[in-house]
């Protein structure tokens, strides 16, 4: 099972902190995107996979996740979407995907880009790519970050603060029963 | 990775994201959202998703076939002197309550639904900062055949984790979510 993964080049001229902001709103973006139910081109799910089998939608779990009849938007628990991350940055290049140990979510990607579900050989006309981003829907974030550098970009610094801000506080929700107290 | 350094960026700016954030935190602290946290693991759990010790996502094993068979109301399983014995009529073989959100063959962590319904929120005041808590209520009622529960949810959390399917705790995915609704939040704060 191969790691699902891609890379935007963008321009050398972004900073390391710059390349993060810009991969931080493109993963926002395909997430928003997926949920509207449209591919990495931007385009409508098609045929059979712009629409959920009669048995899924009969099935507990549709019901469990409280899911809409349409569109198809690639959300049941929501872990394969929330699972998308800044993988790396180097010049000119952000890398998008699900980190490679992350086998349970890399298995759903591969699914839903091969259109395969799980079985042995993936079936384009199922196939829901949505792994990538098209070259508007990358010009539509960079140009939120201009490259001349004679002026401050306080969007850069407010959503980099946030970011990190709200890093930490994720990590302020705790299993209250794995608490072992110190002696 | 890195996303900040704060040395490169103006001071004033930072100062004021700084003061935001403890202003989002406050609307966070008074707000629903962890009891949303909360939801979200109910929900993975529900799916039949388990989350192990690193914060990975993982399918529950299937349930045992016996333990089916006692869930579709066909069989029931004993150990008398040491003996196991299946019954398959009588009195003792009935159909069992389970709750609406499972099914007979579903690995979900949900017989009569009273272990997730149990999870409740708490704040915690931690040393220089603040953080919830998600815990176990433990009493129980009545199990799937209408007899006192002989264990609490704990205990039988505990049990479940111990057979491959542990479900407290937020998954890496989850964190990931949690982290960019914080972010959303502080910066619809910093346009306010």
């Amino acid at each position: 099972m191969a790691q699902q993964k891609f890379t935007a080049t963008v321009s050398k001229k972004y900073s390391e902190e710059e390349r993060m902001a810009i991969g931080i709103e493109m993963i926002d973006a395909i997430i928003e995107r997926t949920k509207a139910g449209k591919d990495k081109n931007n385009k409508s799910f098609k045929g059979a996979a712009g629409r959920y089998s009669k048995g899924y939608i009969a099935s507990l779990d549709f019901k469990l996740a409280g899911k809409s009849k349409s569109p198809v938007n690639l959300t049941l628990s929501g872990e394969m979407l929330n699972a998308l991350t800044v993988l790396d940055t180097t010049d000119g290049e952000i890398t998008i995907g699900i980190p490679e140990d992350d086998d349970f979510n890399n298995k759903k990607a591969e699914g839903n880009i091969t259109g395969s579900y799980g079985k042995p050989k993936g079936d384009s006309s199922k196939a829901r790519d949505f792994m990538g981003m098209s070259k508007k829907g990358i010009k539509d974030i960079t140009s939120k970050y201009p490259t001349k550098k004679n002026e401050i970009n306080a969007d850069l610094i407010k959503l980099l603060g946030a970011s990190k801000a709200a890093d930490t506080l994720a990590d302020s929700f705790f299993d209250i029963e794995a608490f072992q107290e110190d002696s | 990775m890195t996303i900040l350094n704060e040395k490169d960026i103006d001071k004033q700016i930072l100062a004021a994201v700084k003061k935001k954030v403890g202003q989002a935190l406050g609307d966070i602290t008074s707000g629903k959202y962890p009891e949303e946290v909360k939801d979200r693991i109910v929900k993975r759990t529900r799916l039949g998703i388990g989350v192990d010790k690193d914060g990975n996502a993982y399918k529950f094993p299937a349930l045992s076939d016996n333990y089916k068979e006692v869930r579709q109301g066909k069989a029931r399983f004993f150990t008398i002197n040491g003996k196991k014995i299946k019954i398959i009529k009588g009195d003792l073989v009935k159909k069992p309550r389970l709750h609406a959100t499972t099914r007979p063959a579903k690995a979900n962590n949900t017989a009569t639904g009273q272990l997730l319904k149990s999870l409740t929120t708490v704040k915690l005041k931690i040393a220089g900062s603040v953080g919830w808590g998600i815990r176990i209520g433990d009493n129980r009622g009545r199990d799937l055949f209408g007899k006192s529960s002989k264990i609490g949810n704990k205990e039988l959390a505990g049990y479940l984790a111990a057979a491959g399917r542990r479900f407290m705790g937020i998954t890496k995915a989850q964190r990931n979510e949690i982290s960019r609704d914080i972010r959303h939040m502080i910066i619809k704060f910093l346009k306010s």
